[in-house]
């Protein structure tokens, strides 16, 4: 790695007058406009950056974290308004700058790492060429300066072969590499201050770990000041200095990560970490047991064997893949994306079919080619992981509950009887039936797509992370319901995650893919207490372990 | 299944469902809609309307009128000659003036509105069926019977329409009926076109998937999964259609395709003025008139009856 190319850039007012405090909000107060009139997203919210720190925001979809994070970036959109409130970047009121006036403070005072890596960047435009740019408009040199400049960024981030890379168009790159490209360009104008709002929420669990690395070697390195936005507690409470809690844009609770972590105040605070997989890694070890204790039979309800299936030709998706998974267990599929665990659980569930091996559910064979309309919807169903695509958008919750009956002609009175019975099992009250998915909440709708799937009373239900989409107090909701179901309707699980904490939580046994290739199966405590396999170790280590 | 057709008709686009996402959001927890909020949806649909919105609603009310009852609208005989009455200019008595034998223009437009409406009608509906049959078929079925249908579609849509319905017309026979089919089947291609193309979209989407995945048979998900959720943006070019029938038709009549004289119908009335343009340019100008207003008018409701929707859903 070479050296940082350039030292910090004469940042005028800022770094002359360095002062403890790097971000101060104050009382701040920002709405959107909508079409129903305008609607709060941070309500008085108060708390301040110490120069050099990190300050992690963490909160639930909607608690107003990354409306907090692009006020500070200047980055608000056109409907936002600051109603009231200060926002001082080093002293320096910046809630009213014009997006002139914010021009000339990205780069040298602030750099912004985005959620979306492929989003963020212009999918026509060579990837050096965008850093070059950030650098030309951050330090005011020509063309060719810049350039080289950008290649020394690229390496910098940890990017191998950098002149070629640095040639590739977005989409040319992974994921992980291309949030390296993003932290590059935020770094361009040497800042001294980084937002980073979920920087690795779209990347693999291995990978968020390396991007952190690099993030916080980074952050040593220049001694920025970072405010990281996250709704990942458990990765706050490992990189965080200091972390601030927020629910419906109020701030629940501001302290130490030591103290945050350890004795949280607030009740909501100690709910959102009690509903955390990583922190909790014993919460359902009861149940599970118990379960299996019940379950006795070792019947084998799906048997995977030499299972092969490649969409390209020479490219396996899934090459010679053998499980097995016994009745009544909650069997975990884990690895990262493009790993074939999905590929898997459809192939189980008669969706895809596979070129070689043989897959059996229940006693029979899945044939290589699958039928268009499943022969046998009573014994297996499938929980997507998106519910919004999987329920039709026309359809009244009662009538996509009661679908699977209707079609097999069972009367209509009896079909709203049951479907009453599920809906209420799934904890939806009879105000949400006439609703439309698109009227309900993600974990609603995922509600209701496991209630569909249990109507015709399966025994194996495959969930494709079905709750990846979700925020972890939903998550654990979730995970409740499917727990109490599974005693309740006496299931088999076939669990599809990239969640290492959370298989590690429920799941009885897991098999952990990497490549389309089983690297290692067996019990859930033995493989995640001695991983016996590289793969699997460096998977178990990216699980974030917060300080406490 | 009967509600289909009328249900479609108010379907939720992705933008409305965007609103309608935005709107739920705002107002949680509420399931219906209370009678004040009725009212407040309708006066504030009633501030937004501007004159041209409601010149165009009269006007339109006025063809159903020529339509379901043209005695309410005039007093003359479409069809009465009336000698030393020809060639008048419009005065008190005929506000449109008389044609070469003395007929009331006045009258013979209004008369003629049913011609020439419904044959566009009859088009459209020919257009809309056989645009979304053959559209399913080939979005649904694919591989070579896709082949073959998009081949014929795009042989249609590279012959110019209007040359097309001539050459139907003539396969067909002269006539008001036919030269309605003709147009029909001109516009089968841009139907099908668009049907297929979102019943490809929704055969692929997870919900479909996820109905056979129940053990849906394939005509019931095509019935009650593909087409209620492919058949909107096909609906909503229902009316940019009619007012191209419209045209299309009156072209053809005008032409001598379509509609036999003495039958009053709007692009015959065009044609007859034709030959008097320098000594009675009324005949001419006043049904051509006619015909771009009700065009423009249908396209003007058109805009409305989706900012309805949108407000309404």
């Amino acid at each position: 790695m070479t050296p940082f190319p350039w030292t910090r850039h004469e940042a005028g007012a800022f770094s002359k007058a360095r002062q403890d405090l790097a971000i101060e909000i104050d009382g701040l107060r920002l709405s959107y406009a909508s079409r129903g009139g305008r609607a709060t997203a941070v309500a008085d919210a108060g708390f301040s950056v110490r120069t050099g720190e990190t300050l992690a925001l963490v909160g639930e979809s909607g608690s107003g974290k990354s409306s907090i994070a692009s006020a500070v970036g200047g980055l608000l959109p056109d409907n936002a308004t600051v109603e009231s409130g200060a926002i001082r970047l080093f002293g320096r009121d910046v809630s009213k700058l014009s997006e002139r006036q914010w021009r000339g403070l990205r780069g040298p005072v602030l750099g912004y790492v985005p959620q979306d890596p492929l989003g963020s960047l212009d999918p026509l435009m060579r990837v050096g060429d965008q850093i070059a740019e950030s650098v030309a408009h951050a330090r005011d040199v020509d063309n060719v300066e810049a350039r080289a400049h950008a290649l020394q960024l690229l390496d910098h981030v940890g990017i191998a072969d950098a002149r070629n890379k640095s040639r590739a168009y977005p989409h040319e790159l992974s994921g992980g590499q291309l949030q390296r490209v993003l932290i590059a360009s935020a770094l361009a104008g040497r800042p001294e201050v980084l937002i980073a709002d979920e920087p690795t929420s779209a990347l693999d669990v291995t990978v968020q770990k390396r991007i952190l690395d690099l993030l916080f070697g980074l952050q040593q390195e220049f001694s920025l000041t970072l405010l990281l936005i996250t709704h990942d507690l458990s990765l706050a409470g490992e990189r965080a200095d200091r972390i601030v809690v927020l629910r419906g844009g109020r701030v629940i609770e501001t302290g130490e990560t030591e103290q945050i972590v350890g004795s949280p105040r607030a009740a909501y605070t100690r709910q959102l970490f009690a509903d955390v997989p990583a922190l909790n890694p014993d919460k359902y070890a009861r149940g599970a047991e118990r379960a299996r204790d019940g379950g006795g039979d070792a019947d084998v309800a799906i048997s995977v064997s030499g299972l092969s299936k490649s969409f390209r030709r020479g490219v396996p998706a899934v090459d010679d893949v053998s499980f097995e998974v016994a009745s009544g267990e909650i069997h975990a599929l884990v690895g990262e994306s493009g790993s074939g665990k999905t590929t898997i659980a459809r192939i189980a569930s008669g969706l895809t079919g596979f070129d070689s091996g043989s897959v059996t559910v229940l006693g029979d064979e899945r044939p290589t080619v699958p039928a268009v309309v499943n022969p046998a919807p009573d014994r297996l169903q499938m929980v997507y992981q998106n519910p919004l695509s999987a329920l039709d958008p026309r359809f009244p919750v009662a009538k996509l509950v009661g679908e699977p009956l209707a079609i097999r002609g069972t009367p209509r009175r009896e079909i709203a009887q049951r479907s009453g019975e599920l809906l209420s099992a799934v904890g939806l009250s009879q105000d949400f039936w006439d609703r439309r998915a698109s009227q309900l909440s993600g974990g609603q709708r995922q509600r209701v797509a496991i209630a569909r799937a249990l109507i015709l009373s399966p025994e194996i239900l495959v969930l494709d992370e079905p709750t990846s989409a979700l925020d972890v107090t939903v998550q654990s909701q979730i995970v409740e319901l499917l727990h109490e179901l599974r005693e309740l309707y006496r299931l088999t699980f076939l669990f599809i995650s990239h969640d290492l904490s959370l298989v590690r939580q429920i799941a009885d046994s897991v098999t952990v893919l990497d490549r389309g290739r089983v690297v290692e199966s067996g019990d859930v405590r033995s493989v995640f207490a001695a991983p016996a396999n590289d793969y699997t170790r460096a998977l178990v280590d990216a699980i974030p372990k917060p300080r406490s | 299944m009967s509600d289909i057709g009328q249900d479609t008709l108010v379907r939720p686009t992705p933008q409305t469902q965007a609103s309608a996402r935005a709107a739920a959001r705002d107002r949680p927890g509420e399931a219906g809609r209370s009678a004040a909020s009725w009212r407040r949806t309708a006066r504030g649909i009633a501030a937004q309307l501007s004159v041209l919105d409601v010149l165009a609603a009269v006007f339109v009310l006025l063809l159903v009128i020529a339509i379901v009852a043209p005695r309410l609208l005039v007093g003359y005989d479409p069809l009465a000659a009336a000698e030393g009455h020809t060639l008048e200019a419009p005065s008190l008595h005929h506000i449109f003036g008389t044609d070469y034998l003395g007929r009331d223009l006045y009258s013979r437009l209004v008369h003629g509105t049913s011609a020439t409406l419904s044959a566009s009608a009859v088009a459209l509906i020919v257009g809309l069926v056989g645009g979304i049959l053959l559209g399913i078929v080939s979005g649904y079925l694919g591989g070579w019977v896709d082949s073959i249908i998009s081949r014929v579609i795009d042989v249609l849509l590279s012959v110019p329409g209007l040359l097309l319905s001539m050459v139907i017309v003539v396969a067909l026979g002269f006539g008001a009926v036919n030269a309605a089919i003709a147009v029909g089947v001109s516009s089968i291609a841009s139907f099908s076109r668009i049907t297929r193309s979102e019943v490809l979209r929704t055969r692929t989407s997870a919900f479909v998937e996820a109905a056979q995945h129940q053990g849906s048979s394939r005509v019931r998900t095509l019935v009650q999964h593909i087409l209620p959720n492919s058949l909107g943006p096909v609906f909503s070019l229902i009316p940019l259609h009619f007012g191209g029938a419209i045209i299309w038709i009156s072209s053809l009549s005008f032409l001598g395709f379509g509609a036999v004289p003495p039958k009053p119908e709007w692009g015959l009335l065009v044609a007859e003025g034709r030959q008097y343009l320098l000594a009675a340019p009324w005949l001419l100008l006043i049904p051509g008139l006619v015909i771009v207003i009700t065009v423009l008018s249908i396209s003007r409701l058109q805009h409305l009856a989706s900012a309805l929707r949108k407000a309404l859903s």
